[in-house]
């Protein structure tokens, strides 16, 4: 604003524009000098007045293609501003929205840890184990049993033959012996089924040993370390979300700054209404026949009236600077914004998200190992029901031959009662044969608690590594809420990159909109040089007539007009008033009125 | 469906900030230069009319009336946005049908607040 009045010339007489003429167009310029060389015929002024009409059109014709692009530019700003905002809100929005996301992982994964810690698996596998080594010894215990019944029916057989009652202990040898083949025969199938029972056990052990070993070693730090991963990627989003508000509230101040420039261009309407009634009042002087000196009046006033409208057109390109500067500002804030927030979400939130995905792809690796282990133990539990059963099946039949045991025992005591001193040696083994039998069932009810105890662990068992385990529930929720975490994520560090690019480009779209605005300072110019000659124009004349004046008001259409008039055809109080009224008026409520 | 708004002003700028102020608060807007312009643009149902005073070919008091003579538009709201604030071209106004006054320059939230204060 290098040529600029800081008030009214017609304030202040003795100050002149005189800059003007430094960066005043050539025509203007020209002008200024003709005029000062004392030549003033009527045609010379009134083809000064005719040079100074085309000049201050021209200005009004082109300044408003240059507002016009400044309102153009101003309303893709805003469009583009409210563009980022939405922008920036939607990702506070979608990530608070997923704010859920990281709990329900965190309760999913201390879910995954403790049950690991309260699995029953090993304890129930570590009771089958000792009892299917209980059912093995007892199996084992059997056998002496069934040798001494089959060597008892040998014995039996052989003594049969010095006795007259031969055929009696014939008939006891021969039961005997089929009871101790049968015995042996179930003998070693069920030793065959302890043993498979045995190495079912052993192996479930091995397996629920690894996958503890692994809960414990990898599944509990991984547990701790992405809770605490979390924990970040929680407190990132609050960042966000504080940087989202920030955001907003910079783009409230760039409303408010587009508000000042809307105020501003409109500003170039009332200069060019005003300037338009000074050239309509020039062709008036050039055309009037009045005396010179109501003319010389009259081109005081438009003088004082072009003084003003450069009041108001400097004002307005000073809030159009000052508003564009404070855009510009803004927009800065914004950007820098916006990069950091995309800088958290490519370099750190990017490196501990990587992180927490890593971490949490190998919790799943060993769930779904531990779901993997479990439908191996659940197979090893189908397995030992099924020695369970073999087993049981033996048990019964030992019980069964106890019972025939003891009713063979039963009979040979008879027998040997009714032999007298004959069947002394059938009594003999008819006691053998009772004991035997004790010993048996003995062994039987051993067999059926060890049984009992195994039948119990095995079901215990079986449910722990059933498809009720929960591991596969567990494993699709996690799943589900890992991909939930990432496509979020993903969708926010996409929007980020927009919301710089758009930034970028408003930075830009700004930018070029402040160096196209220019200064103005040429207009500035030549409004003042206009005034200036005008000034000099009516300064060498006679004393003032007013008379015409008043007529003249008839153009006016604004309260600033009407205010200069006033202060230079009126008298000095309404100076004050003209000062007023020069400044660019900020719009307050009063100038709405309803009807 | 949003509510479109004729604004008539011979200034382009001035087109230009209400055609921006309005669109930004969700309203359609039409424009034309002047009052006769305005009229060729009565082809469709308006919610609203904004228009400056002081135009060529035809002015803002000469469009007023003959929208409030059109049996079409007779209801229409008519704001008038101007750099003219005599009370005697207020009362002309006011006769010829306009409904509300806004002087030039108006902050855009104040035009915005109006308008939506006329159409309820």
């Amino acid at each position: 604003m290098t040529a600029t009045c800081t008030q009214p010339a017609i304030l202040d007489p003795t100050r002149q524009c005189v800059r003007a003429s430094r960066n005043s167009p050539d025509w203007l310029t020209a002008l200024a000098a003709q005029w000062r060389s004392g030549q003033r015929t009527r045609e010379e002024r009134k083809l000064l007045l005719q040079k100074l009409q085309r000049g201050l059109s021209d200005i009004s014709t082109s300044t408003e293609g240059l507002f016009l692009l400044v309102g153009e530019r101003l309303m893709g700003l805003q469009v583009r501003a409210r563009e980022i905002a939405g922008r920036t809100s939607s990702i506070s929005d979608l990530l608070s929205n997923d704010d859920d996301s990281p709990a329900v992982l965190e309760d999913l994964l201390t879910a995954a840890q403790r049950g690991a810690q309260a699995n029953q698996v090993e304890v129930r596998i570590r009771e089958i184990q000792q009892n299917a080594k209980s059912i093995h010894h007892a199996i084992e215990a059997l056998s002496p049993i069934a040798n001494t019944f089959y060597v008892l029916g040998v014995s039996t057989r052989i003594e049969s033959a010095c006795f007259e009652a031969g055929a009696t202990f014939l008939d006891l040898a021969e039961a005997v012996t089929a009871l101790s083949r049968r015995i042996r025969a179930q003998l070693g199938n069920t030793a065959d089924s302890a043993a498979a029972l045995l190495e079912t056990a052993s192996q479930a052990a091995e397996i629920v040993r690894i996958v503890a070993q692994k809960r414990r070693e990898d599944l509990g730090p991984l547990v701790r370390q992405t809770s605490a991963e979390l924990v970040k990627i929680k407190d990132h989003r609050s960042r966000i979300s504080e940087a989202a508000k920030h955001l907003a509230a910079r783009f409230g101040a760039v409303s408010r700054a587009v508000g000042d420039v809307v105020i501003a261009l409109q500003s170039h309407d009332i200069v060019r209404q005003q300037i338009e009634h000074v050239v309509d009042a020039l062709r008036q002087i050039e055309k009037t026949d009045d005396s010179e000196s109501n003319v010389l009046e009259a081109a005081r006033l438009q003088a004082a009236l072009l003084d003003n409208s450069r009041i108001t057109f400097e004002s307005s390109i000073r809030q159009i600077i000052e508003a564009l500067a404070q855009i510009e500002l803004n927009i800065e804030e914004v950007a820098d914004e916006s990069a950091h927030l995309l800088g958290m979400s490519e370099t750190n939130e990017g490196s501990f998200f990587s992180s927490v995905k890593a971490d949490l792809a190998a919790i799943l690796a060993i769930l779904e190992s531990n779901a993997a282990a479990d439908r191996l133990l659940s197979g090893a539990a189908g397995s030992v029901q099924r020695r369970i059963s073999e087993i049981s099946q033996t048990v019964a039949d030992v019980h069964a031959i106890g019972g025939n045991m003891q009713f063979i025992a039963l009979n040979a005591t008879i027998q040997a009662v009714r032999l007298g001193q004959d069947g002394a040696a059938l009594k003999i083994v008819a006691e053998t044969i009772r004991q035997l039998a004790r010993e048996a069932e003995c062994t039987a009810e051993t067999l059926e608690s060890r049984l009992s105890a195994v039948r119990d662990a095995s079901s215990v068992f079986r449910e722990e590594t059933g498809a009720g385990s929960g591991w596969d529930e567990q494993i699709a929720q996690l799943r589900e809420r890992i991909e939930a975490l990432t496509s979020i994520q993903d969708e926010a560090r996409c929007d980020y990159t927009r919301t710089v690019e758009l930034t970028a480009g408003l930075k830009r779209q700004i930018q070029e909109t402040i160096a196209a605005f220019g200064n103005q300072n040429d207009c500035l110019e030549v409004l003042s040089g206009a005034t200036a000659i005008l000034r000099q124009f009516s300064a060498d004349g006679a004393p003032a007539d007013r008379s015409g004046m008043p007529q003249m008001a008839a153009i006016y259409t604004m309260h600033s007009e009407r205010a200069v008039h006033r202060a230079v055809c009126g008298d000095d109080s309404q100076i004050d008033g003209f000062s007023q009224a020069a400044a660019l008026p900020d719009p307050g409520d009063d100038n709405v009125e309803f009807f | 469906m949003s509510k479109t708004i004729l604004a008539v002003d011979d200034s382009a700028t001035i087109r230009q900030m209400v055609t921006f102020t309005l669109q930004a608060a969700g309203f359609d807007v039409i424009e034309a230069k002047d009052g006769q312009d305005a009229l060729t643009k009565l082809t469709q149902p308006l919610s609203m009319v904004v228009t400056d005073l002081n135009m060529p070919t035809m002015d803002g008091i000469g469009l007023i009336k003959r929208v409030r003579a059109d049996p079409a538009f007779k209801y229409v709201p008519i704001v008038v946005l101007t750099t003219e604030s005599e009370p005697a071209k207020k009362q002309e106004a006011r006769a010829a049908g306009a409904t509300a006054w806004i002087v030039k320059p108006f902050r855009p939230e104040q035009l915005v607040s109006v308008v939506q204060k006329v159409l309820g």
